[in-house]
């Protein structure tokens, strides 16, 4: 895939970016530098504002006992020896895991699927598109939980809908059998930016070697295995990193389906939510920012992990 | 023109000198108009923030102290309090959940209001049963501004149409189990008599508690029951469970707040501990009544009369005197008694209630005449104020409510789920000492 293919910021680093320029030529680069800083300035305040200094000050709450209110007292690594014989928190993990791994493969495969659906030349392309992207963009809103929390109810829509049926359908959100399959289902519903970038990538693979294999006469099952997921691979490692990212994140809608407080008996009780509970609703934060930082390192570590797997599966086209 | 990196310095440094001399300047203007204004922050639905606002016209006009008042519902109201507090800028007075108030004292950024009392704020006009609401360790942090008890509510059509008897304010937890049966027999499939409220620490286990002499909490903020009361709880919601006289744990998902979906509502259910009047009635076409919590086998209530909301001043505020009075005159004053009626909760004092009775309607009455009652059954009891909750109690309620669930949903023994309790709620106390 070229430099203009829009994930630029995925392409193979070092080795193919230009060397480092010869050092006399550095000062000159430096004055340019300060201009260019004076326009990333309004950025730049706001990164150091909002993002690094408070990183910075919750690793040091997180060495440290902060009920909010009195000054935090320094205790050291105590916060994070606790976080492995806390059972709620290994639940959390436990929680927060299996969303991971169901709703990120879940999301791609139905984005891939609408994209490719879309991608065959339908007309009124950008009205499908847009319905399909609908649901992401009301994404991690409240309404849309809260209209999930309806829809999967004792009385809502799927189990009026079952009793067409003759079916008496689950309590879907009261049983911690069914509650993450909600939110799993929900996160999956919300496709739309991966397949706006599958549907981006899908524009650009080179027609010929379709021509090609429809004069082989490979069927369409061989096509998209050999020909289009190997070469939208980037696309996917793109979208496996971001959505990776993002569900370790999810909070909202956990949030709001289970009233705050991650049940019925923790099965909603995600990563995000606990930490949140720790922290505002419990009065540790230290405890929280310990969390958050494990979080951090957890999701540092799984993308770490995508990109030195990438080598094995990744095609970039140059 | 070009800025040389001297002069870009200087300028940042004109701008900090500007800020700092500007922090430098704020709270010494705050300062001086400190004896005319207050800020006063709480949390409430419509009727109390209109309440609430009527009563602080009437200040204005007797004392020409300005109040800015704040108000937003409960969601988010403590956050925000908090990074307030953590910022050394909270409001001069605020209200505060009773629960909440000995977390707070013992980060030591409350008031002790004794100072003010009996001066200026006259707590001896309220029941002596809720004067004690805010003391923590002997003090006063708070003067509670409604008062509260956690009744039955049931759902009175239903029982019509049941042609059940309702429940008698004498019944017992053995009539409450079989009047549950007989509703869930009546009501037929996927229909319960009550709620399961194993769960409810103030709404029910509590009163149980009281009844054997026991309470949830005791003076020194440590549990003030055993294991074996707590499996005996577990046990006798167990046997209601699996008759089928009260609700599977499914349904539980949705009995945290007074919305349309909350099981008794919705119609699934004929009666839930923990709710009021007030809240419920408006969201359904039923009858909806109360009564109180069954009662032991001594004839004992064990209702905790408690304070409804509390006012607090952080010790940071910088009107403390101005809010003592303000105070003073949700407790005391006649004018704003009547301007804020019922709509804050039922006030606590005798004299509050005289002053209203000519005005209230007849769904008021009720409520008051039965709050009046359980006072006096609360009288009869003899039994000692409930402790003020104590610090740790947000997590320590977390933790029965996640025990009790754990034997509802099958997933722990009875004895399992009492010794995860012990353990959690014993280190949640502990920790927050």
């Amino acid at each position: 895939m070229s430099d203009d293919s829009g994930v630029a910021v995925l392409d193979p680093p070092v080795s193919e970016q230009a060397a480092p320029p010869p050092p006399r030529r550095k000062r000159k680069r430096h004055k340019h530098n300060l201009a260019g800083y004076g326009f990333l300035a309004p950025w730049l305040i706001g990164l150091f504002a909002f993002t690094l200094i408070p990183m910075v000050y919750s690793l040091y709450l997180s060495l440290t006992r902060f009920n909010l209110l009195t000054a935090p007292q320094w205790i050291g690594f105590e916060n994070y020896t606790r976080l492995f014989s806390d059972e709620r928190y290994l639940q959390s993990i436990k929680v927060t895991l299996l969303y991971v791994v169901t709703s990120v493969p879940l999301k791609l495969a139905a984005a891939l699927l609408v994209a490719v659906a879309l991608n065959r030349g339908l007309r009124a392309l950008g009205f499908y598109r847009a319905t399909f992207y609908l649901p992401s963009l009301l994404g991690a809103s409240v309404a849309v939980s809260v209209m999930w929390r309806q829809i999967f109810s004792r009385d809502g829509l799927v189990n009026q809908f079952l009793g067409l049926f003759g079916v008496q359908g689950a309590d879907w959100i009261g049983d911690p059998r069914y509650a993450m399959w909600t939110l799993v289902l929900l996160s999956g519903w919300q496709f739309g930016t991966p397949m706006l970038i599958f549907l981006a990538g899908l524009k650009q693979l080179p027609q010929d070697l379709y021509e090609a294999a429809a004069i082989d006469g490979a069927g369409r099952f061989t096509v998209f295995f050999k020909i289009t997921l190997p070469l939208l691979s980037p696309m996917v490692f793109f979208n496996l990193v971001l959505e990776t990212i993002n569900a370790f994140q999810t909070f909202t809608p956990a949030y709001v389906i289970s009233n705050g407080l991650g049940g019925p008996i923790d099965s909603t009780l995600l990563y995000t939510l606990y930490l949140y509970l720790k922290g505002f609703g419990s009065m540790q934060m230290g405890y929280a920012s310990a969390m958050a930082w494990v979080l951090f390192a957890v999701i540092g570590l799984f993308t770490a992990i995508y990109f030195w797997s990438a080598r094995k599966w990744v095609n970039y086209a140059d | 023109m070009s800025i040389s990196r001297r002069g870009l310095f200087g300028l940042a440094g004109g701008l900090a000198a500007a800020s700092v001399a500007g922090c430098g300047f704020a709270p010494t203007s705050n300062g001086g108009a400190a004896n005319n204004s207050l800020t006063f922050r709480w949390w409430g639905g419509e009727a109390r923030n209109k309440a609430y606002q009527n009563a602080l016209q009437i200040f204005t006009q007797k004392n020409g102290t300005k109040v800015d008042a704040q108000y937003s519902g409960y969601d988010g109201y403590f956050n925000k309090l908090n990074t307030e507090f953590a910022g050394g800028n909270p409001p001069d007075l605020f209200q505060m959940d009773t629960a909440l108030v000995s977390t707070y004292a013992a980060k030591g950024v409350l008031t002790d209001l004794s100072q003010y009392i009996p001066n200026t704020i006259h707590l001896d006009t309220l029941y002596p049963a809720v004067r004690g609401a805010g003391a923590v360790g002997g003090k006063t942090y708070g003067v509670p501004s409604g008062s509260g008890y956690a009744p039955v509510l049931y759902d009175k059509t239903l029982f019509e149409q049941a042609k059940i008897p309702v429940p008698a304010d004498t019944w017992t937890w053995d009539d409450f189990g079989r009047i549950a049966g007989e509703m869930s027999k009546a009501l037929g499939q996927g229909k319960y008599g009550a709620l399961d409220a194993s769960k409810d620490d103030s709404g029910a286990l509590q009163p149980w508690l009281r009844q054997r002499g026991k309470d949830l909490y005791n003076d020194e903020g440590k549990l003030a029951f055993t294991k074996d009361d707590l499996a005996e709880w577990f046990a006798m919601w167990d046997k209601l469970r699996k008759a089928g006289a009260i609700c599977p744990p499914e349904m539980l998902a949705n009995t945290d707040s007074a919305a349309g979906n909350h099981p008794l509502i919705a119609g699934n259910i004929a009666m839930t501990n923990g709710w009021g009047l007030a809240q419920m009635q408006p969201l359904t076409q039923h009858t909806l009544d109360i009564v109180l919590v069954p009662r032991g086998s001594n004839g004992k209530t064990g209702q905790a009369l408690n304070g409804g909301v509390l006012l607090c001043i952080p010790v940071k505020s910088k009107n403390p005197e101005a809010a003592a009075k303000l105070i003073d005159l949700f407790v005391s004053d006649v004018d704003a008694i009547k301007a804020m009626a019922l709509s804050r909760g039922i006030p606590p004092s005798a004299k509050a209630l005289e002053a209203l009775a000519p005005s209230l309607s007849a769904a008021d009455k009720r409520d008051v005449t039965y709050a009046q009652y359980v006072a006096d059954e609360v009288a009869k009891d003899g039994l000692p104020n409930a402790p003020t909750a104590p610090p740790g109690y947000n997590d320590a309620k977390t933790a029965l409510d996640a025990a009790a669930k754990q034997v509802a949903f099958g997933k722990m023994s009875i004895p399992d789920a009492v010794a995860q309790y012990f353990r959690d709620a014993e280190a949640a106390l502990q920790g927050a000492k």
